[in-house]
């Protein structure tokens, strides 16, 4: 009965006039939602929207429902969806609706459309031809709408159907077809950039439209361009310019003023974009700086929006090619934000700050105080920006202060993303800038036991491979070890149920691998705390692996506590466990063995790993024989399973036995392989593999260049060889203890925030006067990284002198660190402010000294490479296509000095009867020399001869032997000039002339002139993979591109970059699997910096240097280079 | 103040976009097309748009949902939990910025009602904060002293609106006018005579 009343009431629209319809429709919905609010419980509610989606399903798929019905129903539905209750099957209804419907029901469909399908939904393919239709449609508001789901939702491979018409649109009379056929171009344009490419002329046409809100949208399409390629948009800036002049100016129809403001979002929209074309651009920013200074003043008024304008504009000024008096004004600006009591300005104060620093430390200084009470603030949202900007401006001097402050905001923390972030920063800033080994190993303490189980595992990974890999020194790095196992056998000592999981497997590795460097603890007593560990309950079974092979390796001797646990393991449900139980057993049985499987404090560099796993080949040959399968890989299996498409219930022929036992025998170290290896996946060859690729054994340090760059803090390895010197370092160190220690009276409370600031700030006022070895005020990190050890291929000799020259610059910085610290003692710890004034300078005195030394370093390693076996290839530019026509015994004409010199072939420049002349390029380390040969062709004397050589581009060093009195009847004479590029060009010509007189009173001219490349003015710079890193984040410009890979060869990178190395005097610093890291120099002293990573069979290069233009050169030549290969 | 001098700018017989024929004048004049970079190197994901914007009353109900970029449920469903959890349990006079994962979440409390932002990281709050408020503006204009009845009753009107103001994520209209002009025109659908002579039959 039921039924049939509630049938009859879902007809009843229908059946009634199409006037009382509508109010029906607001009805049912309004009904819906008034019973939901009067609901109590979840529960209710559920029973009601199931009641209400069973009725619709049921309406929705009768014929007879009508398509007004339809438009409510989709409503209902849209309410069902928001409430989080799946209506799927009205899904294919909306299409229907937005296809058949009336206008109005067409405007709901849509709207349910765009609400419920996602891009990339399949439904969407029904969709394109009711869009076509309705893009054809004389209605306008059909033809808005289907603009509207089309910038909102499309499928991506039917662009090109609905093209053509969009495109059409743009020269529509209507400004709102135009402006929505503009948005739907930029969401093409995102989704599918290929496909508009063609269309580049009409975005123009966009951009000119007369009315302000097509104009507006072209933005966005704009917005993107330029930050893709902002090369091929220079020309635009004097238009963006002047629209943002008419806009500030107030030029714009009032309608478009929000809070009296102008058009807020075009101006910022073009901000955006005036800084993208400015950045590193000096002609372009120059452009600018007129409209930018007017924005900043013009945004006086005290509102939210013009502060967001600001903002942007703050963002502009420090993006740009600098201007001083810009940047005052900006820094003023942002000063205003930090000061302002209103709690969003001050935010928005805090992430300009931590934007600028990252140019201007010295901003930071301005508002010390600001930021330490923005560090105390009650919200959360300020703190965590406040430590984001700390960590900016970290440097080893501040760094206990602020990574104290880090941990302290993460104990009080329980954002699970917030921590993993913060902890993250806290071991960057530990490895990177710690300053002695207790604090060290203590703040990494905290860092496993704040940071838990969320912690990533490259920070444990990072962490145990610094320790193990060691630096030179092999005292400095027990004594870390020493200390870190102290440090656990204290916290082992204690309660050690609650801590995190990768805590414990790093302890158990470190007290493993270096318990025996502590004599004065009896190896009884480390085995006892481990097996004790093994009995805790809440100990995974991956740290159970760790903590056996742990025991594994401290075993030897202590038979008899170790027999009774592996034991009880050997039958333990777990193969791993109970493969290491047996190990344990049979190694503690054999020490002679033992000694050969786990020799003490084996250096890491001697262990070999054999990936191919040849010591098995008799087991193998012998299995084969006896009747096994061989082994597939497991893609073989996949396809084979593929082929045959039958349920294969056969188990295939793991490889088991193989895999585990090569991985126990070979890897010592690393129990997460073991665990690996235990994943049953039977893959012994890929897994040998993945550790053969590198001689260290850790897995998981996979990211050796993170965003940033390379990432030197996450590699380094080893305690300081640069450490101060014992007399002054803890007294240092004391001081920083004593500035953070809390002071419980209030009346000192402002003091007290004037230590902290002047513990936070020290060491950011030096100046960012870059060199080579990095900012000058960058400080000494304590831990360095090693030399990584070399690869088979490249020779030894760069070896050694990396290695040397690696340690003089360290031996320089000593020095600088003991100054340092020195002048920390001599301030009173609470004389606050006065110390910033003293201590920067001082920085700022010994970082030049540090430069200049460093300088000369790199300058003697270069020649030593120069002159040494290594051959440099010379760059093969225009002029060696040609060879001259017998002139190559000319360079026996070159001045002995010069002749061990890597040179250039001989060419022809010019010639007449009575002279000709030939030019060499020699490529000196400070200067290319061009030498001109001038020969005389006649048999007379030839008297005055002068050449003349102009070029604007570059700068003449020196010339030598460009006049010449006479000139012997068929000799030759050399002239050579020392020539430096100050700004790059990809290719300078110069010209010049010789004037010479072969009759007395008679001068002839014979002009000549000739193309030089960048490539002759680069030079490799040497640098080791630590010194790059630092390099790297000093650098702003870049530029980033994508290259062809040489992929023809078995190593395509290494190949690519050799080619490169080849053409152009790069220096490989380092290829660490599909990356590589590539240093060169320009010859007045810009470095460019490579960073090379295979991408498909693309290599994906980025570029960074201080000098704007190098890195567009360099990769022009590269782009060359790989071209011509 | 700001607005005077302009404005006594503007009284000057000036045609009424002066700012167009200004550009295309410059741009005309110039022919060449931009040359599309060296190189096809795109940066991916770091389109600046809003991501989502969630309207939800004290209660945590939720009012209104749009998602800008594509989202599988069970994220849509997280996000909208965690992000009223978080903007609910702010306390009244805190910023109005929050992070949430790497996104940082606008919101602004008008009445009984929270309007909720989603943006890429290097976006500008403040900005989106006073999207936010033109949002409301514009749906004050549109209800006439718009309350969260109006919204809950009439949502799809407040989803028509918002689709005049954001497209993807990006602001597509900033005039109020310009909005008012459109809803209505959709809402009368008054078409002229010629039009719906020509209008195709179904």
């Amino acid at each position: 009965m039921s039924d049939v009343v509630e049938k009859t009431l879902i007809a009843l629209p229908g059946l009634f006039d199409s006037q009382t319809g509508a109010a029906k429709i607001t009805n049912r919905l309004r009904q819906l939602i008034k019973s939901i609010t009067e609901l109590t419980s979840k529960h209710e509610e559920e029973n009601l929207i199931k009641q209400e989606l069973s009725a619709m399903k049921e309406q929705v798929s009768s014929p007879n429902t009508t398509m007004k019905q339809m438009r409510e129903i989709m409503v209902r539905a849209m309410y069902c969806e928001m409430l989080g209750y799946d209506a799927t099957f009205t899904y294919i209804h909306a299409i229907k609706l937005a296809q058949q419907g009336s206008v109005l029901e067409k405007r709901v469909g849509y709207l349910a459309v765009s609400l419920f399908l996602n891009e990339g939904h399949e439904l969407l393919l029904l969709l394109v031809n009711t869009v076509l239709k309705d893009l054809q449609s004389t209605n306008l508001i059909e033809v808005c709408m289907a603009l509207t789901v089309v910038a909102q939702v499309f499928p991506k491979d039917m662009i090109p159907a609905v093209l053509p018409l969009v495109e059409d649109k743009l020269s529509h009379p209507k400004e709102i077809i135009r402006r929505k056929a503009v948005l739907a171009l930029y969401k093409f344009y995102l989704i599918a950039p290929n496909q508009v490419q063609h269309i580049h002329a009409k975005f123009r046409k966009a951009l000119c439209d007369k009315d302000p809100g097509v104009m507006t949208s072209s933005l966005h399409i704009y917005l993107q361009l330029i930050r893709e390629s902002p090369d091929g948009y220079k020309e635009l800036t004097v238009s963006f310019v002047t629209i943002l002049k008419q806009v500030v100016g107030g030029k714009l129809p009032v309608d478009f003023n929000y809070h009296n403001v102008p058009a807020p979002w075009l101006q910022i929209q073009l901000l955006r974009i005036l800084s993208l074309l400015g950045k590193d651009d000096q002609s372009t920013s120059a452009l600018m700086y007129e409209v930018l200074d007017e924005s900043l003043r013009r945004a006086e008024m005290n509102h939210n929006i013009t502060y967001a304008i600001l903002y942007e504009c703050v963002k502009a000024v420090y993006t740009i090619h600098p201007k001083a008096e810009l940047l005052e004004k900006a820094a003023r600006c942002i000063g205003n934000f930090v000061l302002s009591p209103k709690i969003n300005l001050k935010y928005l104060g805090l992430k300009a700050l931590t934007y600028v620093v990252q140019h201007d430390a010295k901003l930071a200084l301005q508002h010390q105080m600001t930021i330490i009470e923005c560090l105390d603030h009650s919200d959360f949202t300020i703190k965590r920006e406040t430590l984001e900007l700390l960590f900016r401006i970290t440097n080893a001097q501040n760094v206990t202060v602020i990574v104290e402050k880090m941990l302290d905001f993460l104990r009080s923390c329980d954002d699970e993303h917030t921590i993993i972030h913060l902890v993250g920063k806290v071991a960057e800033l530990a490895e990177k800038f710690a300053p002695d080994n207790s604090w060290f190993i203590q703040t990494m303490n905290e860092v496993f036991s704040v940071g838990g189980d969320l912690l990533q595992q490259d920070v444990p990974n990072n962490f145990l491979r610094l320790l193990a890999e060691g630096s030179e020194s092999k005292e400095e790095d027990d004594q870390l070890r020493l200390y870190a196992v102290d440090s656990y056998l204290t916290v082992l000592k204690g309660d050690a149920s609650h801590l995190p999981q990768h805590f414990l497997q790093v302890m158990s590795w470190v007290l493993g691998e270096y318990g025996h460097l502590q004599e004065s603890v009896d190896q009884h007593e480390v085995i006892r705390l481990l097996t004790k560990l093994l009995d805790q309950r809440n100990v995974s079974l991956e740290t159970r692996v760790w903590i056996l092979s742990a025991l594994t390796k401290i075993s030897e001797g202590h038979t008899d506590l170790i027999a009774d646990l592996a034991e009880s393991l050997s039958s333990s449900q777990d193969t791993v466990l109970r493969q290491q139980a047996h190990e344990l057993r049979h190694l503690s049985r054999d020490s002679q063995l033992h000694e050969g499987v786990l020799p003490h404090g084996a250096p890491w560099e001697g262990m070999e790993v054999d990936s191919s796993l040849s010591f098995l080949d008799g087991f193998v040959s012998e299995a084969l024989a006896a009747g096994a399968a061989p082994y597939k890989p497991p893609h073989q299996r996949q396809e084979e399973l593929c082929e045959d498409r039958e349920l294969n219930l056969e188990p295939y022929s793991f490889s088991l036995p193989v895999s585990l036992s090569s991985c126990s025998i070979t890897d010592r170290h690393s129990p997460t392989l073991l665990s690996v290896s235990s994943g049953l996946s039977g893959n012994s060859t890929e897994l040998s593999q993945k550790a053969g690729s590198s001689t260290l054994i850790l897995e998981g340090v996979k990211r050796v260049w993170g965003k940033d760059g390379y990432l030197p803090q996450k590699e380094t390895t080893a305690p300081p060889v640069d450490k101060p010197s014992p007399a002054v370092q803890p007294s240092g160190q004391q001081e920083a203890s004593e500035r953070i220690e809390p002071q419980p009276e209030p009346s000192t409370q402002n003091q007290d925030k004037q230590q902290l600031a002047s513990s936070l700030f020290v060491g950011l006022g030096a100046g960012s006067s870059m060199s080579l070895l990095g900012k000058s005020e960058a400080p000494p990190p304590r831990f360095r990284k090693k030399p990584r050890p070399l690869d088979s291929s490249s020779s030894s000799s760069s070896g050694t002198s990396e290695r040397s020259s690696d340690s003089s610059s360290r031996s320089s910085r000593s020095m600088t660190d003991n100054f340092l610290y020195g002048s920390l003692l001599e301030e009173e710890p609470a004389t606050s402010i006065s110390a910033f004034d003293h201590t920067p300078k001082s920085t700022t005195a010994n970082g030049l000294a540090e430069n200049t030394d460093a300088k000369e370093d790199r300058r003697a390693n270069t020649s030593q490479i120069l002159g040494g076996d290594m051959v440099i290839v010379r760059p093969n530019t225009i002029q060696d296509k040609h060879p001259p026509p017998a002139s190559s015994d000319l360079t026996a004409l070159l001045p002995a000095d010069l002749k061990d010199l890597p040179h250039s072939d001989v060419i022809s420049l010019t010639s007449d009867p009575s002279l000709s002349l030939c030019s060499c390029r020699v490529f000196r380390d400070e200067a290319l020399l061009l030498v001109i040969f001038i020969s005389n062709c006649t048999e007379s004397v030839i008297k005055d001869v002068a050449v003349q050589l102009g070029c604007e581009e570059l700068e003449t060093a020196s010339l030598r032997g460009n006049i010449m009195d006479s000139l012997e009847g068929k000799s030759t004479s050399v002239c050579h000039y020392a020539l430096l590029m100050d700004d790059p060009h990809t290719n300078v010509s110069f010209t010049g002339t010789v004037c010479y007189q072969t009759q007395p009173g008679h001068t002839s001219t014979l002009p000549f002139s000739g193309t030089l490349s960048t490539a002759d003015f680069i030079r490799p710079l040497v640098v080791t993979t630590e010194e790059y890193g630092k390099l790297w984040l000093s650098l702003s410009h870049d530029v980033k591109q994508n290259l062809k890979l040489l992929t023809d060869a078995s190593d395509p990178l290494r190949t690519t970059l050799n080619a490169l190395k080849d053409a152009l005097q790069l220096h490989i610093v380092d290829i660490v699997g599909s990356e590589g890291i590539v240093a060169c120099r320009l010859l007045s002293g810009a470095p460019c910096l490579l960073h090379c990573r295979v991408n498909g069979t693309a290599l994906a290069m980025w570029l960074r240097s201080p000098h704007p233009a190098l890195p567009d050169c360099i990769l022009y030549h590269c782009q060359r280079a790989l071209a011509q290969h | 103040m700001y607005e005077t001098v302009p404005d006594a700018r503007r009284s000057q017989s000036r045609p009424r976009y002066p700012i167009a024929p200004v550009i295309g004048s410059h741009l005309c004049a110039s022919r060449n097309t931009p040359t599309p970079g060296r190189g096809s190197f795109r940066i991916c994901g770091s389109l600046r748009m809003m991501r989502f914007l969630l309207l939800f009353s004290r209660q945590g109900k939720l009012r209104l949902q749009k998602w800008f970029t594509a989202l599988s449920d069970r994220d849509k469903k997280k996000i909208i939990r965690d992000v009223t959890q978080m903007v609910l349990a702010r306390q009244p006079k805190s910023c109005n910025f929050l992070q949430w994962r790497d996104l940082k979440i606008v919101y602004r409390r008008y009445a009984s009602l929270y309007f909720c932002c989603g943006l890429e990281q290097d976006d500008n709050e403040l900005l989106t904060l006073e999207l936010l408020h033109r949002y409301v503006e514009l749906l004050d204009q549109y209800f006439g002293n718009v309350c969260e009845l109006d919204i809950i009753f009439n949502f799809e009107k407040a989803y028509f609106i918002l689709d005049e103001f954001v497209i993807g994520g990006e602001v597509q209209e900033t005039s109020k006018v310009s909005v008012a002009k459109s809803m209505e025109e959709a809402d009368s659908l008054q078409e002229t005579m010629e039009e719906y002579v020509n209008k195709p039959t179904y």
